[in-house]
This record gives C-alpha cells, sequence and structure tokens, in this order.
C-alpha cells in the first residue's frame, strides 16, 4: 500500500519586534531600568564597590543576573543612568559617595519586586550638569515612579533648579508631610504649588504625572488620578541644573527609591492614560 | 547637622578631596573609568559663615568627622 508523505514546509512566523513605550510616544529625555525604546542597548553604567570597576549594562541584564554577577558579594553603585530618548541627555555622577546604589550586598534592589535605585538622602544625586531646556518653556509633560523613605516633604524625583540661594525652577515630589507637594513650579514672584488631595505618610510606590499646556494650564496626577489643577503665574525660568535625586544645585536630598523618569516637550494630554497604563502594566502600582 | 569635614580655605577642601581620591579610587585612575573622585566638596553657609564641606566619616584618610550645620534651602 503506498503511503503518501505530505512534506510541508516550514513557514517563518512573521516575527513583530517588542513595541517600547517611546517607540509610540516619542520624549525628550527617559530614564529607566527597562527599555523604553527599541535599539536602546545600555540603560545603566554601574561601579562595583570591590575595585571600582565600571561596566555598562542592558535592560536585560538588569534582571538576569549579570548585573548582580557583575557585582559578586559586593554593592553596586550607578555612574550614569543613560537617557533613551536619543538625545543624549545621560545623567551621570562622577563622584562614588554620591552615587546612588543599584545592587547591595550582591541583590538588585527594587521596589515593589521590580529593579529600582535607592537615594540616600544624605549626598547621592545625578546631573546633567546643565539645565534641561525642554523644562524652560510650555508645553511639558513628565512621569516619575518612586517613593519616599524619608517622613518629609525633602523627595526630590527630579529637579530643574537655578543655583543655591534661589528656589526658582520645577520640581517633581512624592512629599509625604502636610506640605503634600507633588509638584510645584517657583518662577521667583510665585510658587506654583500642584498638591496631592490628601497626605500619604507611607512609603508607597507612587506614580507621580505633571502636564502643562500651551496656556500654562497644569494638572498634576497620583497613580492616573487627578490632584490639582492651576494656570502657572510667572513665567519659566531658565538656567540651573537638571538633577535627579535632589533638589539640583541644593541641600535637599531624595531618600528613597525612583524607577523611572520620563520628559516630553509637549502637551501629552490625548496620550495620558496609554501612558500611564504602559507604566502601570510594568511596574503594578496602582 | 552634617557630619563630615569642614574647611575655611577652598584650597584645604580640594586637598582633601585629593587624599581621599588616591586612598579609594587610585593615582591615576584607570582610563576606562568614569568616577574622578571619591567625594564632592560642597560651599555651604551657616550664622553668616562661609565654608567648604564633605559629607562622610572617612577617619582612615581625614580624622575624625566633626558634625555641623549648613543653611538648606528647599
Amino acid at each position: 500500500m503506498a503511503t503518501t508523505i505530505f512534506l510541508v514546509n516550514p513557514r517563518e512566523e512573521a516575527v513583530t519586534p517588542p513595541s517600547y513605550l517611546l517607540d509610540t510616544y516619542s520624549a525628550a529625555a527617559a530614564y529607566s531600568l527597562r527599555q523604553l525604546k527599541t535599539g536602546v542597548t545600555s540603560v545603566v553604567r554601574v561601579r562595583r564597590s570591590s575595585d571600582n570597576r565600571e561596566s555598562d549594562f542592558t535592560a536585560t541584564e538588569i534582571t538576569d543576573g549579570t548585573l548582580t554577577s557583575f557585582c559578586g558579594g559586593g554593592d553596586g553603585f550607578v555612574v550614569t543612568w543613560y537617557d533613551q530618548s536619543g538625545n543624549g541627555y545621560n545623567q551621570n555622577q562622577t563622584s562614588a559617595t554620591s552615587q546612588p546604589k543599584i545592587v547591595s550586598s550582591g541583590s538588585l534592589l527594587t521596589l515593589n519586586s521590580i529593579g529600582a535605585i535607592q537615594f540616600d538622602g544624605s549626598n547621592d544625586y545625578l546631573t546633567r550638569g546643565t539645565a534641561l531646556t525642554e523644562l524652560h518653556s510650555v508645553p511639558f509633560s513628565v512621569w516619575g515612579v518612586a517613593n519616599n523613605e524619608g517622613n518629609n516633604s525633602n523627595g526630590q524625583v527630579y529637579s530643574n533648579r537655578l543655583p543655591s540661594g534661589s528656589n526658582v525652577g520645577t520640581f517633581m515630589r512624592p512629599d509625604r508631610t502636610t506640605n503634600r507637594r507633588l509638584f510645584n513650579i517657583d518662577t521667583g514672584a510665585t510658587n506654583n504649588e500642584y498638591n496631592y488631595l490628601s497626605t500619604d505618610n507611607t512609603n508607597s510606590q507612587r506614580l507621580l504625572s505633571f502636564i502643562i499646556d500651551n496656556s500654562s494650564n497644569g494638572e498634576a496626577f497620583l497613580n492616573g488620578t487627578s490632584q490639582e489643577t492651576l494656570t502657572l503665574t510667572g513665567t519659566l525660568s531658565t538656567g540651573g541644573n537638571f538633577d535627579i535625586g535632589r533638589q539640583s544645585l541644593g541641600t535637599v536630598y531624595h531618600n528613597g527609591y525612583i524607577q523611572e523618569v520620563i520628559i516630553w516637550n509637549s502637551d501629552e494630554s490625548s496620550n495620558r492614560t496609554d501612558i500611564e497604563s504602559n507604566i502601570n502594566t510594568h511596574y503594578g502600582i496602582y | 547637622m552634617i557630619t563630615g569635614y569642614k574647611y575655611l580655605i577652598e584650597q584645604d577642601a580640594l586637598d582633601a578631596q585629593t587624599a581621599l581620591r588616591v586612598f579609594y579610587l587610585g593615582d591615576p585612575i584607570p582610563p576606562d573609568r568614569e568616577t574622578r573622585e571619591w567625594v564632592d566638596v560642597y560651599f555651604g553657609t551657616y550664622e553668616g559663615e562661609s565654608f567648604w564641606y564633605i559629607v562622610g566619616d572617612f577617619t582612615e584618610v581625614l580624622g575624625t568627622p566633626t558634625t555641623f550645620n549648613i543653611d538648606t534651602n528647599g
């Protein structure tokens, strides 16, 4: 009895590359330990405590054990948090004792089980060494994922601030006090405060958002929920420094974890829910 | 309150910074490293006095640290 064998040529399935947040919504500056854009390689540069050697790491190498293997049983500190936007606005720290920590005694530091960078509240910060001019005019939109381990209002996810002696600038804060500051824009004459609806004196992980449109109408959000709306009084400052983890050029430092900071020099109101959904899907904040 | 080292002359603070760099990072620093110093030197004021300071306890290199206040803004 004849047997008929059908040979079927295996067809390769069409491979769809993963789509990242910035592939859809191109940003002005973006810092994260996850990959945010196709083509991004290194997301962070780390110094290990054992011999001060440094190496770059991809998002995958942070989670697959490559980073912790590099650090051995010691600590790892962030030298550079690479800007994934493509604009090259990397955040650096060239002084060892001011470098925030990412690996502690051989273990990746996490917040809500996802990799996080720990700022000590004493002298840790990352800086671009100059201002982010995208924050010098409206519109702009910013997102941050962070918590505050200090029972205070000192938390500074980022700031873009003029030199010490002046509080003029823009600030994103996971405040825990009755000050309730989420975002503020100090123009010198007026401190425009966009506050939390209520005080949250816990070290909870928070998704902080702030959008200001072409008409200077600003709105702050916590975990996707509107907190305060205010029309900006005054004019945004120029100059200063863009820092993550401290009040730039100042003496107020963030005590807690920061996982992501993304900045658009555009009004992203129409994309806000999509962006927040993407972030929350990864971090599981709320 | 800061724990660290306070200097009334800037060059003294920079010399202390150099001593820490050489002790902890070596001299010269390998070219593949981006970490260039062990500590930052900050400028501060308190009750009308101006000074430079280093934060931390580096007893092995700089001796016993002191505690002092600085004006803050925030």
